[in-house]
């Protein structure tokens, strides 16, 4: 239940956003959506462990 | 006094969320959704107190001890819904959280259900 996840997910944001525009300046768009795909699948790694266990804790709570 | 974290907490998540919606709209959307997690992640201790007490208070009046588990339940499924569908409302999909809350409206109905029953049953035998 660290607070840092908030501010890694804006840092990938960002990270990913720039290397977007430099890829696409550079003229290699497939490596700029690769960049993009990739910074999605990592924050959507860490989001879906938070989700889980959120999940699982208000099943365990609300009896659901 | 933990009001004062959870504020402050969200106020960091709104800006982030502000800053980052410039860049690319979906990580916007990723860092609304991580601050609401930790948000009820930080305040799950309190509704586990709560839960608690009520629990506490069925068994000792012994009043309704069915229906607290019906009632937690549906606490649950509104406390979920919510959840989801004002996350869709606000990545600007608001029909999807709509979708998200008649499901929502149809579970808590569903699970509601034997309260209407033995209510019925209740006045019936009242009315004999």
């Amino acid at each position: 239940m660290d607070v840092s996840i908030i501010f890694r997910i804006a840092a990938v944001g960002i990270i990913v956003a720039v290397l977007n525009q430099v890829l696409s300046r550079a003229g290699r768009d497939e490596q700029a959506m690769m960049t993009t795909l990739a910074g999605l699948v990592v924050v959507l790694f860490w989001i879906v462990q938070y989700i889980g266990d959120l999940f699982e804790m208000i099943q365990s709570m609300f009896g659901l | 006094m933990d009001i004062v974290k959870i504020i402050a907490l969200s106020f960091a998540g709104v800006m982030l969320a502000a800053m980052v919606k410039q860049h690319s709209a979906e990580y916007g959307i990723y860092v609304a959704l991580g601050t609401g997690i930790l948000i009820l992640l930080y305040i799950s201790g309190y509704l586990q107190e709560a839960i608690d007490f009520l629990g506490s208070m069925a068994e000792k009046t012994g009043l309704g001890a069915g229906s607290i588990g019906i009632l937690l339940k549906v606490m649950g499924i509104a406390y979920l819904t919510e959840f989801s569908a004002q996350l869709c409302k606000d990545a600007g999909y608001g029909a999807i959280g709509m979708k998200v809350e008649l499901a929502g409206k149809l579970m808590i109905l569903v699970t509601a259900l034997p309260v209407f029953q033995s209510l019925a049953g209740l006045i019936l035998s009242l009315l004999e």
